[in-house]
């Protein structure tokens, strides 16, 4: 199935048929000795129900959402205890205390007035309150200071007139959050993306997106990010990620035999497919808000995509990257290596080119590459829902890497607190183990968070 | 690892003609504003405030401020419209209090910046608006309050220049609830760059009291 039927319809003229590629597959609970499926066979994602075969399936599931901290709004009938008061009390005086609210102890003074409080009701679970309960802001000196809300959105996914022009768009599925992992010859691939507490509080969608695939030779991974000032990001990054892969899967057919054994045309073909892929992407997008009567710049959107090429005893990796986010990579020495530019602005949040912008096909011809990936142990390539929590990635990729080794005991400085957890890269459920790690959380960083990773597997570094 | 803070400056105009009524709406908006971003979690995070008053003399009367530690000011109005001097001294507040993305450091939202006169400036203003203009170190909005504000003077600081005909306290109150809309708005991803240039950052409608000056 070729991404221009899905986009396009198959009857479109003009529309050759690619090879036939591996679209990304749903979060699954893959084992270290699953035997991976190279035979080039096509497997739809199952969150997906266009492209004339689709059969229904079973949404992808979604991600834990962050707890929403609840506050009471019967604040006078409310015994305030802090956590040292609540451990002191015995199991009798704990009943008769309800609701019983925890305050942590005071921090610093940033952290005042944020949503620390939580509030634990014998009488009144969370899960029993309406959201707007929920939302309720707590007590903060004269002024409540509000909590998050995750809100449904009010509108749908694939607006009228895109829909009109393209009805195999409108019938994508979209999740809030996805998880997707797949077990490779001598590598796994896990992924998450999770919609930002700040689109959820907002009712906007995720804007993020990702996707993969694989076929004997080329496994192809896409990042996008929509950017939050343009109504349509969501779909340009939709389309740009899906758009990266196929085109990629179905080039790498055409590399010569006589090519695939010289590394050097090897290493110059696939650049030319990456770049000719990001290109596509770009091109489709345009096409889609053109042909809907959109101008392009609605559907702005960042592009990170990594290529990795296995063929015998050949690993090769390339990269690209349209936008902000990050690529890193780490190496058996426990090197990083920052595996593409980000094109950020002087503040948080600017961008110097996206995807659809004039100089995006120029970007598209920017391609790193590692030619012998030998010696690369794990990489992934991420919005800057994570980026910037994590910034600068190339001091802080370490800490990332670490941590899906090792596993978590602590949050790391500067956060509030990351889910305690055992190492990602050992859990037979990654993408569970990922998606968890993805609910860290740091004052102020709420957007949506993406991230795919590659790690070797079995896992050969030790930390 | 300090937090990426979305700093909001407001300029507001104290000369003797703002005496009465607008004063006490422009304070009363403030603590508006200050209440509505309590509401709003995202800014409960990021937004921080600064106030800059302008009459005879141009002063920070609050310098940039985490929203849950910021009080909202006390201030009067009366003399002239340092309109000049408050430029300079928002520039260098920006230069100071702000933080630009380094190599070891995401940098603050770019600020968002509200200036509102009701008259015409009595000091030296060009050479400051121009450099003001020429910088851009936030997003500017203008508003020209009442008939004696002449919005052609903003328009050489900024190109989003609001016109406020109305100064009534309900007209105030109306524009401070954009004003919180705006902010909360603000903190998105957006093109800045020649090849992907910045039309503007989204904002919310204006009220109807407020147009927008060509």
């Amino acid at each position: 199935m070729s991404l221009k039927n899905w986009l396009f319809g198959s009857d479109e003229p003009g529309m050759e048929k690619p090879n036939a590629p591996m679209p990304c597959p749903p979060a699954a609970s893959a084992k270290p000795d699953q035997p991976a499926d190279t035979s080039g066979t096509v497997k739809k994602q199952e969150s997906q129900t266009d492209r004339g075969e689709a059969k229904p399936t079973e949404p992808v599931p979604p991600l834990k959402d962050n707890p929403v901290p609840l506050a009471s709004e019967d604040v006078e009938h409310t015994q305030i205890l802090t956590r040292e008061q609540i451990r002191a009390m015995s199991d009798e005086d704990r009943e008769k205390a309800k609701p019983i609210k925890f305050v942590p102890p005071p921090k610093s003074g940033v952290e005042k007035g944020t949503k620390e409080t939580e509030t634990h009701s014998r009488s009144q679970s969370g899960s029993d309150l309406k959201p707007e309960e929920q939302s309720t802001p707590k007590p903060q000196g004269t002024i409540a200071a509000a909590t998050w809300k995750i809100e449904a959105v009010n509108e749908p996914w694939v607006p009228a007139e895109v829909a009109k022009a393209f009805p195999s768009l409108a019938a994508q599925v979209y999740s809030d959050h996805e998880a997707v992992e797949r077990v490779l010859p001598g590598w796994r691939l896990i992924g998450g993306s999770r919609r930002g507490r700040k689109q959820a509080h907002d009712a906007r969608f995720r804007e993020d997106a990702m996707y993969f695939g694989v076929s004997a030779e080329i496994t192809v991974l896409s990042v996008a990010d929509g950017a939050g000032s343009c109504r349509l990001s969501r779909i340009g990054s939709h389309i740009a990620v899906r758009e990266t892969v196929y085109h990629a899967l179905s080039s790498a057919g055409s590399i010569p035999p006589e090519d695939r054994k010289d590394s050097s045309k090897l290493e110059a073909s696939l650049k030319k497919i990456l770049t000719d892929s990001v290109k596509t992407a770009r091109k489709r997008v345009i096409e889609v808000a053109e042909k809907s009567g959109l101008n392009p710049k609605e559907f702005r959107a960042t592009l990170l995509t990594v290529i990795l090429w296995r063929d015998g005893d050949t690993e090769l990796l390339l990269s690209n990257q349209v936008g902000d986010g990050a690529i890193a990579v780490i190496k058996s020495d426990q090197s990083i290596l920052k595996f593409g530019e980000s094109d950020s602005g002087a503040f948080s949040g600017e961008v110097s080119c996206f995807l659809t912008d004039t100089e995006g096909d120029a970007k598209a011809e920017i391609v790193r590459s590692i030619p012998d990936a030998h010696d690369v142990e794990a990489l992934f390539l991420c919005s800057d829902g994570i980026e910037d929590p994590f910034y600068p990635i190339d001091k802080k990729a370490a800490d990332i890497f670490r941590q899906w080794h090792t596993g978590v005991t602590e949050a790391l400085d500067g956060f509030k607190s990351q889910p305690t957890q055992e190492a990602v890269f050992h859990e037979e459920a990654a993408a569970g183990a990922l998606a968890r790690w993805l609910e860290f959380e740091k004052r102020g960083e709420n957007d949506d968070r993406t991230i795919l990773v590659l790690h070797r597997l079995p896992v050969r570094m030790k930390f | 690892m300090s937090v990426r803070r979305l700093p909001v400056y407001i300029l507001a105009d104290c000369s003797g003609s703002m005496n009465g009524a607008p004063i006490e709406s422009v304070k009363s908006g403030i603590r508006a504003l200050h209440s509505e971003l309590m509401g709003d979690p995202s800014a409960v995070e990021s937004a921080y405030l600064s106030v800059i008053t302008f009459d005879s003399n141009a002063q920070q009367i609050v310098p940039l401020t985490e929203i849950t530690s910021f009080n909202p000011p006390e201030f009067t109005a009366g003399g002239t419209t340092a309109f000049g001097s408050a430029l300079t001294l928002l520039k260098d507040c920006v230069a100071r209090e702000v933080r630009q993305t380094t190599d070891e450091e995401k940098g603050d939202w770019k600020p968002l910046i509200f200036i509102f006169t009701d008259g015409a400036p009595t000091d030296r203003w060009d050479e400051p608006a121009a450099t003001l203009k020429r910088n851009r170190p936030g997003n500017i909005i203008a508003v020209a309050c009442g008939d004696a504000a002449d919005p052609d003077i903003l328009k050489q600081v900024t190109e989003t220049v609001l016109i406020m005909k109305d100064m009534s306290p309900e007209a105030f109150k109306q524009f401070f609830k954009w004003v919180s809309a705006s902010i909360k708005q603000t903190s998105q991803k957006i093109g800045a760059g020649p090849a992907a240039p910045a039309e503007g950052i989204a904002l919310p409608p204006p009220p109807p009291e407020i147009i927008i000056h060509p």
